[in-house]
């Protein structure tokens, strides 16, 4: 079972039975890492009811999430990067294990996920890259991805 | 492959964050992300 889904401007859209609103939005990052690989960053966001009311199925949304990425991958051949954000509430490490979750559901035999921990201000946040297995350069992603994510989390001289 | 120094991509991580805050807020708001514009 899947949600009905809209898209502009890859931004994909969605709402739930209890009117929760969810986007998928990617950002082409390729021009900002200089990459001669398409590299886009994925995020999701929620917007909750007035009610608070959460979902009534318990995989539809997830499900929906997951295969607008899998078709995002069908369409472009890229890596995908992912940033969980901490600092708006304690949710972040639960984010994270769900996002890896969802994954390694349909991902194990097609793509690797590689989370990462990230230190922003002192607190610590989350990242994953996620590229098809297949692709010839991902060895080379993901060492370039470890590099970025090593100097992120440099200490402040 | 771009060659970020520290602090390029400390900045590079706190700009995706920031962003990210503001257009959860924005989405929260709006229930759309059409006209987002980040403020700096």
């Amino acid at each position: 079972m899947r949600y009905s889904v809209t898209e502009e401007n890859n931004v994909f859209y969605f709402e739930t039975e209890t009117q929760n609103k969810v986007s998928v939005e990617f950002s082409d990052l390729t021009s900002v890492f200089e990459s001669v690989f398409p590299i886009y960053c994925v995020d999701i966001y929620r917007s909750q009811n007035v009610r608070h009311a959460n979902e009534l199925s318990g995989t539809k949304t997830r499900d929906t999430i997951v295969d607008i990425i899998k078709n995002f991958f069908e369409r472009f051949n890229c890596a995908l990067v992912a940033f969980i954000d901490t600092s708006t509430d304690k949710k972040g490490r639960a984010r994270k294990r769900l996002f890896k979750s969802w994954f390694d559901m349909f991902a194990t035999n097609e793509f690797l996920i590689e989370p990462r921990e990230i230190i922003v201000s002192e607190s610590k946040s989350f990242s994953f890259l996620i590229i098809r297995k297949s692709y010839g350069n991902a060895a080379t992603l993901i060492e370039a991805f470890d590099t970025f994510i090593k100097l992120a989390n440099e200490s402040e001289i | 492959m771009k060659q970020f120094t520290p602090s390029e991509a400390k900045k590079l991580v706190k700009d995706i964050l920031a962003q990210k805050k503001q257009k959860a807020e924005y989405f929260q708001a709006k229930g759309t992300l059409k006209g987002f514009a980040p403020t700096k």
